[in-house]
């Protein structure tokens, strides 16, 4: 298989699960950008990165990377649109409230705390590995992630899904 | 916290789940690819790539967006920073001069400024409109010539032209229009006197913000655009002439409703930058979620052209020209917008090059903010005084200054006189305040004071 062709495969299927931590990461609506420029630097270590496992932890790490750099840097660019912007379809509010809400509370976590709680419970990574993306030490990661849940305790968030899921 | 993990991972399982489209495999490659060629030709294009201006740099953001795979291609961005307009008397002046500026007081106005007082700069003079036609709160008018330091009394306006009005200066004469209701007037600035003019057709239902939100000068052309939930309106009153000709409805979503407007015209090219809005009642939360979206139109022989809109909450409060094909556009997020930014939100858009970049201005707080550009620098000043996202509660007046070609903030002399703010202008010798909106203002001594920030010069 071609080099390319690799790559292709790999953004195929490593997208949708990519958008998503990228949903979680940044509470800005650019989520699909900030996957496609991590997917863009990934193409050029692509030589050094054949295995998909590895491929997907170097772009999580420069995504992880770029939505800090992104919300540290405020700002970004945008593409003029030729037709005005669709209207938002009513949503079915029932189905969003949970999701909403959680997306509202992890967007008042603060950014380091909303990216360990991601990287931690969504990514599936340990202490330590969430630390390496980081450059950072263990001990702050740990306690990231423990100002994060207790954030998300006190807005009493874990019972309301408790509740929902049950429901 | 082993129970709490799988109740945790279902919480964030379910925020980042919904639809996702598919990649742009082939933009990835060959952006992805071209980025590889631009790390192995880094060191000498590093020095081109650090002169370029923001645009250039914005334009390579931009380009990334997913959004232009289903756009059509346009012209390729400008490389250079667009060069300063000169309309408002202060172009080229830099961020560092204003940063190092200095507030000093202007000789009280001969009239009392009190409830709404409104200012336009006629190049010579700041027209001066205050008052609502009260007992305790007459209308009237007056001129402060900055270079003389020096106030001279005006005719006081002709009923109805009093409250929240728009002024526009356009050729020897300056057009008053109530925002509220519509009245209007003209005012021959070397006379002053006034002249009464048709009033502007108020909408059928109750507007938002008013019958007139903005206006402004094409040449010596009046245009005032009006918001409202019958239509949104515009008007043009050729130069020389006393009758409003109606343009072409501003073209937007027919669910939207305008909410805010912004004008400016300069360097040939007039631009109305609107902000829209959407509600809806989420009935399990019982929270009003409003959707907004900003839009920049364009008027080209009496059309409007669509040059750009996005749908991040965004209220547009001011918007000037930064250079030909360039406006910079302030503007804030109001509570339950779900704004991702510290207000206010500058956006500094390149429409030639089909590309736009937006700042937060983290020193200011606040929704209600003034803009003014000198093409080098863009100054901000907060309004309102409103709590901030942070919840630190921003005394107005705050002024902050941005560095176009730096890119960066800079933090400008807080205008300590003004407690709030009733009008700005920039003239050609600073940017002045003038007037309290306090209602103990009007018991108080020095309520008809102004300030001026003259930037510092070498």
């Amino acid at each position: 298989m071609r080099r390319e062709d690799e790559f292709r495969e790999f953004v195929v299927t490593a997208w949708p699960g990519l958008v998503r931590l990228a949903r979680l990461l940044t509470p800005r609506a650019d989520a699909e950008d900030l996957v496609q420029a991590a997917l863009e630097r990934t193409y050029t270590h692509w030589n050094a990165l054949r295995e998909p496992q590895a491929a997907t932890a170097y772009t999580r790490t420069v995504l992880t990377r770029l939505a800090i750099r992104a919300s540290k840097r405020r700002w970004r660019g945008e593409v003029a649109h030729e037709s005005l912007p669709e209207s938002a379809a009513e949503p079915a509010f029932d189905d969003v409230d949970t999701a909403e809400a959680v997306r509202r509370a992890l967007a008042q976590l603060s950014r380091d705390q909303r990216v360990v709680l991601v990287l931690r419970f969504y990514g599936d990574l340990t202490e330590t590995a969430i630390a390496d993306v980081l450059r950072c030490r263990p001990g702050t990661v740990k306690s990231r992630l423990h100002r994060a849940l207790t954030e998300l305790r006190t807005r009493g968030l874990l019972d309301d899904l408790q509740e929902a899921t049950d429901g | 916290m082993a129970d709490l993990d799988p109740r945790v991972t279902a919480l964030l399982e379910r925020a980042a789940d919904g639809p996702v489209g598919d990649p742009a495999v082939e933009d990835i490659v060959r952006r992805g690819a071209r980025r590889r060629r631009l790390r192995s030709t880094a060191l000498t294009a590093t020095a081109a790539v650090a002169t370029a201006a923001v645009v250039s740099t914005v334009a390579i953001v931009a380009t990334s967006s997913s959004d232009r795979r289903s756009q059509p291609a346009r012209p390729g961005p400008s490389a250079t920073t667009p060069g300063p307009i000169s309309t408002n008397g202060l172009a080229g002046v830099t961020a560092p001069e204003l940063a190092h500026g200095t507030w000093t007081n202007i000789p009280a106005a001969p009239v009392k400024l009190c409830g709404q007082t409104s200012v336009v700069w006629t190049g010579s003079v700041v027209v001066t409109i205050t008052g609502e036609d009260t007992v305790t709160c007459a209308s009237g008018a007056a001129a402060y010539d900055p270079k003389a330091n020096r106030w001279h009394r005006l005719d006081a306006p002709p009923p109805g032209i009093n409250g929240q009005l728009v002024l526009v200066s356009a050729g020897d004469r300056v057009v008053a229009v109530s925002q509220l209701r519509g009245t209007a007037a003209a005012l021959d600035v070397a006379s002053g006197r006034w002249q009464s003019l048709p009033s502007l057709p108020s909408p059928a239902a109750q507007p938002l913000a008013g019958v007139v939100a903005t206006g402004l000068a094409v040449g010596a052309d009046v245009v005032v655009v009006g918001v409202g939930k019958a239509g949104d309106q515009a008007f043009r009153l050729p130069a020389g002439q006393n009758t409003w000709t109606e343009l072409p409805r501003l073209p937007h979503p027919s669910d939207y409703t305008v909410v805010a407007t912004a004008g400016y015209s300069a360097g040939g090219k007039t631009w109305v930058a609107m902000t829209t809005e959407k509600r809806h009642f989420n009935k399990r939360a019982h929270t009003l979620n409003v959707q907004t979206a900003y839009s920049v139109l364009e008027l080209q022989h009496d059309q409007w052209l669509d040059r750009g809109h996005d749908g991040l909450p965004f209220l547009v409060n001011a918007a000037q020209a930064l250079g030909p094909d360039a406006l910079v556009v302030a503007g804030g997020c109001l509570p339950g917008m779900g704004c991702p930014y510290a207000p206010p939100l500058i956006l500094l858009a390149d429409f030639r090059g089909g590309s736009s970049q937006r700042i937060a201005v983290s020193p200011l707080g606040g929704t209600t903010h003034e803009v003014f550009s000198t093409g080098a620098a863009v100054l901000v000043y907060d309004a309102s005084g409103e709590e901030s996202g942070g919840g630190v509660n921003i005394r107005p007046g705050a002024t902050a200054v941005y560095d176009v070609k730096a890119r960066r903030w800079l933090k400008a002399p807080h205008s300590a006189r003004v407690e709030n703010i009733a009008g700005e202008v920039w003239t050609s010798y600073g940017f002045v305040v003038l007037g309290q909106l306090r209602i103990q203002c009007a018991s108080l001594p020095g309520c008809s004071d102004g300030q001026i920030l003259r930037p510092h010069r070498g």
